[in-house]
């Protein structure tokens, strides 16, 4: 019964998912791909073992496996190499469907290029993350088409658009999990993004909460985007941004990674750099600094400029012209498969759902299933799914109403029994007040005085700490006030309060950045590099301004397209005016202190004199 | 069709559905460092005038990967940037800023040169007058006053 209402809760506020038109991978069933799947060990001191050929393979089979030691890690293997005749056959069907007419699709192209949104520093980051991908481990290039291939038998097969669902009861919420299946992710060689690997899951939850009359009432909506956590992937339920039909929130999922995005647009997704964090938090204190220094207001993307100068960009494409899948769709969800008990297959297999590369980085192995993470730990939104979208201090609406109101019941009681107390104080207090003052002037009472003199005191300063917590308590049990009465009458804060850095799909004017930008933003590094060496080769006497000289123009340029060239003048010559500052300190130290002294005194005498015209 | 006065005072009709710019006053350190700056290019102006007195018109000033450049060239271009930005800091010009930081990069930029290869005494004057001068143009108010308006490159939409 429970497991019947449970799904019905799933179907009626199931997502519709939206993709671009490119998309060659969707969310099926994990039946039909373990059984395409042979099962395998990597030891690093024995290298691959193949466990269970490709076709023995079931998810019961694969429930029942445990992996001893602790070096293996065990992996399934979705796709074998294409050979070059099938690969030909692959290459000569894109081209006929490129010059069909009536099948004419429009090959994949991105809109403004990645490299022209960032700065040098990244992009030169960049080129050295491609060139490491040639000694890192990876997917292989013709895995993206023998994934296809592959996906497409699949389906042949009666692959079904499912997804995984469970509903979790936790803090008063009633999370709905959705998690979404897909055989390959061709980010890397469909669509210029970071990494291919086999096997992708993705989620999205939907946070709902029940009223007084007991009906249920969606809150929230985090979708998952590239292993992040937090407040920023969550979207309140009234947010404009978020789409609806009906009950069913529409959901965009990038083009080969599969993150879900909230509205359609183009993302940059970031790859940090783990190892360049000491000197981002070093810039970071730099700009903050100048910005003490001269009170000036930055915008907000140079808050933290390091966020924005060390990281690789990548971009995800979220379109909305492509396939749908979901309630009233050109494709609809068969019927969902529940996670509630959990299945052997996602419990008991801690391995990885796809080939592992071997890449230090992680972006190309494949990831674990939904439970855990590459290295068989927990994954935090299966474990967690409240604090993973940041609400484990947020209550929902009916609940946060009920525990207000037991809030200020319990601030009034202590209110009330500190209010008694300070006035039985302030009685005692008057009393020894009383007695001190007929004890004065009395010698033999001298001792007797004293001890009351000091009771007093002790009681004063009591007293005095009760007044200050009660002045507290009546602004609390203001703010308390004031609240209930926000949440009687259904005032809510703003449904975008929460979000510090959330996704946002590129603006226009990122989107405006003219063609010659991104030109130059594909050239910059190479001609840089041509012109430090051209520089060496031929003005070994002038190496010093030539680089500098160098280094200003691609600077200047940058900034020029970005129209802030007058933003880079003024940091230049504030950096100069720094400079020049050491040299004078260098040059005139003892002068400097000298000149401090004499003012210091100077200041002083004026003081001093002023002091004594005033007597 | 009866017009509202701007808010200012001025006196100027606003047109009904015409934005109207709103009027930027002169602070007073505004005002001060328009006289630093009609003071810095004064100065650079007897640099070059006492060169010339001295009668020393052809003395070269080395710029490395420039090569020897006329004295009284460099401090008369120097001259004329200064009275530029005086004039644009006069009248409140949005480019007037720019300028007066251009002339002081460029100013810093020479003595830092010039102390690493001749240094000459007056270097070290023109580093403390354009170090004071970079700080007053640093400043939030002065900054403000030769603000362009809202960035383009600011997004809107979100109230976090």
């Amino acid at each position: 019964m429970h497991r019947e209402s449970d799904k019905a809760l799933l179907r009626r506020f199931e997502p519709v998912l939206r993709y671009s038109p490119h998309e060659r991978f969707f969310p099926i069933d994990v039946d039909a791909y373990v059984r395409d799947c042979s099962l395998w060990v990597y030891d690093p001191g024995r290298g691959p073992e193949l466990l269970v050929p490709k076709g023995e393979l079931t998810l019961e089979r694969l429930g029942e496996f445990r992996f001893q030691g602790f070096h293996g890690l065990p992996y399934l293997k979705f796709i074998e190499p294409v050979s070059p005749a099938q690969m030909a056959t692959y290459r000569l069907k894109q081209v006929r469907e490129d010059l069909s007419e009536g099948r004419r699709r429009k090959r994949f192209r991105a809109e403004t290029g990645r490299l022209a949104r960032v700065g040098y520093v990244s992009r030169l980051v960049d080129a050295l993350f491609s060139i490491t991908l040639l000694a890192r481990g990876r997917v292989t290039g013709d895995t993206a088409v023998a994934a296809g291939f592959a996906y497409e038998r699949l389906i042949e097969e009666g692959a079904r658009y499912v997804y995984y669902g469970r509903v979790v009861r936790r803090n008063g919420w009633i999370v709905l999990q959705y998690w979404f299946f897909y055989a390959f992710n061709d980010w890397r060689s469909g669509f210029y993004g970071a990494n291919d690997h086999e096997a992708d899951w993705e989620g999205v939850c939907i946070y709902l909460w029940e009223d007084e009359t007991g009906v249920l009432k969606a809150e929230w909506i985090a979708c998952a985007a590239h292993d992040e956590a937090g407040n920023d992937l969550r979207r309140r339920w009234d947010d404009p941004d978020l789409e609806k039909i009906e009950d069913h929130p529409v959901v965009y999922a990038a083009a080969g990674s599969h993150a879900n995005y909230f509205q359609p647009g183009e993302y940059l997704a970031e790859l940090k750099l783990a190892f360049l964090t000491p000197l981002g938090r070093m810039l970071d204190k730099v700009r903050k600094f100048q910005q003490s220094l001269f009170g000036k207001k930055q915008d907000r993307a140079l808050r933290h400029p390091s966020e924005f100068f060390i990281r690789v960009p990548f971009i995800d494409y979220a379109a909305a012209d492509g396939a749908a899948i979901g309630p009233g769709q050109s494709r609809v969800w068969s019927e969902p498969c529940l996670l509630d008990p959990v299945p052997s297959w996602a419990f008991s297999y801690r391995g990885l759902w796809g080939y592992y590369a071997r890449d230090p980085a992680s972006g190309e192995d494949a990831p674990a299933g939904p439970l855990y993470n590459r290295d068989g730990t927990m994954r935090l939104s299966w474990y967690d799914p409240v604090g993973w979208a940041g609400l484990s201090d947020a209550l929902p609406p009916g609940i946060e109403v009920e525990r207000s109101r037991q809030a200020k019941a319990r601030a009034e009681k202590a209110d009330e029994t500190l209010q008694k107390q300070a006035a039985e104080q302030k009685e005692a207090l008057i009393n020894l007040s009383i007695e001190a003052r007929a004890m004065h002037a009395h010698t033999h009472l001298k001792s007797a005085y004293r001890d009351h003199q000091a009771k007093m005191r002790e009681k004063s300063g009591t007293l005095d700490e009760m007044h200050e917590q009660i002045a507290s308590n009546k602004a609390m049990l203001e703010a308390l006030d004031l609240h209930l009465k926000a949440l009687d009458s259904g005032g809510r804060p703003s449904p975008r309060a929460h979000l510090r850095r959330p996704h946002l799909p590129a603006s226009d004017v990122e989107l405006r950045l003219s063609r010659l930008a991104e030109t130059w933003a594909a050239i910059s590094i190479g001609l840089a590099v041509m012109g430090l060496v051209a520089l060496m080769l031929f003005a070994q006497d002038h190496l010093r301004e030539g680089v500098a000289a160098l280094a200003f123009t691609l600077v200047a340029i940058e900034a020029g397209f970005r129209r802030r060239l007058q933003r880079l003048i003024a940091g230049i010559t504030v950096g100069l005016a720094l400079a020049c500052s050491v040299v004078i300190v260098y040059e005139f130290l003892w002068e400097i202190l000298l000149s401090l002294v004499l003012l210091v005194s100077a200041h002083l005498l004026v003081q001093n004199l002023r002091e004594l015209w005033r007597r | 069709m009866q017009g509202t006065f701007s808010p200012g005072g001025s006196g100027t009709r606003e047109r009904p559905g015409i934005a109207v710019k709103p009027k930027k006053h002169r602070t007073r350190l505004v005002s001060i460092v328009t006289f630093l700056l009609a003071l810095e290019g004064a100065g650079f102006f007897s640099l070059a005038l006492l060169q010339w007195l001295r009668g020393d018109l052809f003395e070269k000033v080395s710029i490395p990967g420039v090569g020897p450049s006329p004295f009284i060239a460099v401090f008369s271009f120097l001259g004329v940037l200064a009275v530029i930005a005086t004039v644009g800091f006069y009248r409140l010009w949005p480019a007037a800023w720019i300028t007066a930081v251009s002339v002081q990069g460029a100013s810093l930029l020479l003595s830092l040169v010039l102390y690493a290869t001749e240094r000459p005494a007056y270097i070290y004057w023109i580093m403390i007058f354009c170090v004071v001068l970079v700080a007053y143009l640093n400043h939030g108010e002065i900054r403000s006053a030769f603000q362009r308006g809202p960035s383009r490159n600011s997004r809107g939409g979100s109230d976090a």
